[in-house]
C-alpha cells in the first residue's frame, strides 16, 4: 500500500504512530529513506507488545522530510483466529498534536505468517 | 467444501445416546421427556462442552463444571432435522463474552492482556420446555463464567508469544535486507518501486526467493518457525494440561406458560473448578458446587401444593490422562442433600477420543449411590456413549 501524504515545511515536528487492531503477534520495521535515494535515515525495530513505544518523531527541520519515505514492514499471525478474524494496521501521520492523514491496511487473520508493507511518501 | 459437507453431515446425524440405570422406573418415565431434551442440548454441542445455564438443568450425575477456552460466542440447539427435513429447533443455549463481543476485531493485544477478567466473563442463556405432571413448563436457565486462571492461554503465554515475536522478527529483518539488495542490484529508489505496480512485485519475489535461500541456514532455524500452525498445534498439545481456575454460577426458573413474569426460581447453583497438570500425561480436576432448590408437592390429604427448599454441596474430582486427542478419566463425586440429610456418591470412569477433527467420541459408565448410611440406600447403574461435535479448528464458511 502506498500513501501519498501532505506534511506543512513551516509547521512543527511530524510523529508517526502505528497502531495494531485484531488479536495478533506482529514484528515490524520502521525505516525512513531520504527523498530520492537509497539511504535510510532511520531503521527501528518494534512489534505490538506493548503500544507505547510505536511513535517516531521525524528529523528536524521538517521541511527536510518532503519527499523522504516511512516504510513500514510488518510480519504477523493471529493468535485466535476463533476470537478475532481481522487485522488493521495503521500508520498515522502527526503534525502540530493533530493527525493530519493516515494508512490503512485491513484484511482477514489467516494463522498463517502474513505480510503487511505500508509506504507513505511525504509531500 | 469438505468442512462444510462435515458441518452439515453433524447437523444431520441423530445423536448416539445409550443411559441405562435400575432406578425406580415411573421417576424415570416421568423424567424422560425433559431429559431427553436436555440430552440433546449436551450431546449435538458445538464447542461447548459445560455451560453453567445448561449444568443448571441436571442432566448428567456429576456435578463438575468443566473449564473451557473462552469463545466469543457459542451457540447449542436441540436436534434441528428430524430424519426428513429441517424443523425449528425447540430448544437452545448461547454463551457469550459480552466484552469480547462488543471489541469483535478492534481488540488489541495488550488491551486482551491487560483486561483478560473482563474479556474471560461469560454469559450463557437457556431454554427449552419440559412436562411434569401433564403440565407444561418453559424454563429459562441463565449462567455466568469468569476464568481467573487460564496457563493453557497462548494469547497470554509468554514463551510462546516470545517464540513466534522472534521468528516474524527475523522474517522481517531478512526481508528488509533482501529489499535493500534488490534497490542495490536494479538501481532504483523505494520510491520508484512503490510507486510501480510490476517493479514492486518483481521486488516481493526477489525477497521472497532470498528469504527462503536465507532461512537454509540451519543457525537461523533455531529462531525461525517455518510451518507456524504446525507449531501452534504441537504448542497446544503439550500444553493441554496446564491449570486453570473457573468459577460459575446460573438461575433457572420455569413458567408454566410462555410468559417470562410467571417465571418460578427453581435453582441457584455455583460452581467452582481447579485443574491442575499432572505431570505430561494428566490433569486433575477438583470441583465444587453449591445449589439452592426451590421444589412443591402435592398434600393429598389437603389437596394444596406445599412449598419448599433445600440446598445441596457436592465435592467432585476427575482425573484425565492420555494426550489431547486421546484422554481417559475417572472421577468420584460426594452429595450432601439436606432435604431430610441425604447423602449420595458417584463414581465414574470413561474415555474421550478425537476420532476426527471437529468428533469426539465420550463413553463413560459409573455407579450412583443414593441415601448413603440408611435403610432406603439404593445404587444404581449409569452410562452414556456421546458424539460431541466441535467446529473443525480450519473450517471456514467461505
Amino acid at each position: 500500500m502506498v500513501k501519498k501524504v501532505k506534511i506543512d515545511p513551516a509547521g512543527q515536528m511530524v510523529a508517526v504512530k502505528i497502531t495494531f487492531e485484531g488479536l495478533i503477534i506482529a514484528s515490524y520495521q520502521y525505516v525512513l529513506w531520504e527523498a530520492q535515494s537509497n539511504q535510510i535515515l532511520e531503521k527501528k525495530d518494534g512489534n505490538n507488545q506493548n503500544p507505547f513505544d510505536d511513535t517516531y518523531s521525524l528529523p528536524l527541520p521538517v521541511a527536510k522530510n518532503v519527499g523522504r519515505i516511512i516504510d513500514v514492514r510488518t510480519r504477523f499471525v493471529g493468535l485466535d483466529t476463533d476470537i478475532s478474524k481481522e487485522y488493521t494496521i495503521s500508520v498515522a501521520v502527526f503534525q502540530n498534536g493533530k493527525m493530519i492523514d493516515e494508512a490503512v491496511d485491513k484484511g482477514a487473520i489467516t494463522g498463517n505468517s502474513q505480510l503487511s508493507q505500508i509506504y507513505i511518501i511525504l509531500i | 467444501m469438505k468442512n462444510k459437507l462435515l458441518l452439515l453431515m453433524m447437523l444431520a446425524l441423530p445423536t448416539i445416546s445409550i443411559s441405562q440405570t435400575k432406578e425406580d422406573s415411573l421417576r424415570k418415565v416421568k423424567k424422560a421427556e425433559a431429559d431427553s431434551i436436555f440430552q440433546k442440548f449436551i450431546k449435538v454441542n458445538f464447542a461447548v462442552p459445560d455451560l453453567p445455564a445448561f449444568n443448571v438443568l441436571g442432566n448428567s450425575p456429576s456435578d463438575i463444571l468443566r473449564p473451557t477456552d473462552v469463545k466469543a460466542l457459542s451457540i447449542l440447539t436441540s436436534e434441528f432435522y428430524n430424519g426428513s427435513s429441517i424443523i425449528v429447533p425447540k430448544s437452545f443455549a448461547l454463551e457469550l463474552s459480552p466484552f469480547l463481543l462488543a471489541k469483535n476485531n478492534s481488540l488489541t493485544l495488550h488491551d486482551y492482556q491487560q483486561n483478560q477478567f473482563w474479556y474471560n466473563l461469560r454469559l450463557s442463556l437457556g431454554t427449552n420446555t419440559s412436562t411434569v405432571n401433564n403440565q407444561k413448563y418453559s424454563n429459562l436457565a441463565i449462567g455466568a463464567r469468569i476464568t481467573i486462571i487460564d496457563k493453557g492461554d497462548l494469547k497470554n503465554d509468554e514463551v510462546y508469544i516470545d517464540l513466534l515475536k522472534n521468528s516474524l522478527a527475523l522474517e522481517v529483518d531478512i526481508e528488509n535486507k533482501a529489499k535493500e539488495q534488490f534497490l542495490k542490484d536494479k538501481n532504483k529508489t523505494i520510491q520508484e518501486v512503490a510507486m510501480d505496480e510490476a517493479l514492486n512485485k518483481e521486488m516481493e519475489q526477489y525477497i521472497d526467493k532470498a528469504k527462503k535461500k536465507k532461512l537454509e541456514d540451519e543457525k537461523l532455524l533455531s529462531t525461525y518457525i517455518k510451518d507456524i500452525p504446525k507449531f501452534k498445534e504441537d504448542y497446544k498439545k503439550n500444553n493441554w494440561n496446564k491449570e486453570k481456575l473457573e468459577f460459575a454460577y446460573a438461575y433457572l426458573g420455569a413458567s408454566p406458560d410462555s410468559l417470562i413474569k410467571n417465571i418460578q426460581t427453581k435453582k441457584h447453583a455455583a460452581w467452582g473448578t481447579w485443574a491442575v497438570p499432572v505431570k505430561k500425561w494428566g490433569q486433575l480436576l477438583v470441583g465444587i458446587n453449591y445449589s439452592y432448590m426451590y421444589a412443591d408437592s402435592l398434600n393429598k390429604q389437603t389437596d394444596k401444593t406445599v412449598n419448599y427448599e433445600y440446598n445441596t454441596f457436592s465435592a467432585s474430582s476427575r482425573l484425565y490422562f492420555g494426550s489431547n486427542r486421546v484422554k481417559g478419566f475417572i472421577e468420584g463425586q460426594y452429595k450432601f442433600i439436606s432435604l431430610n440429610d441425604k447423602r449420595d456418591a458417584f463414581l465414574n470412569t470413561g474415555g474421550e477420543f478425537n476420532i476426527r477433527d471437529g468428533i469426539w467420541l465420550v463413553v463413560n459408565a459409573g455407579i450412583n449411590w443414593h441415601d448413603l448410611g440408611s435403610a432406603n440406600s439404593k445404587s444404581g447403574f449409569y452410562s452414556s456413549l456421546n458424539l460431541r461435535f466441535t467446529l473443525p479448528e480450519n473450517f471456514k464458511m467461505n
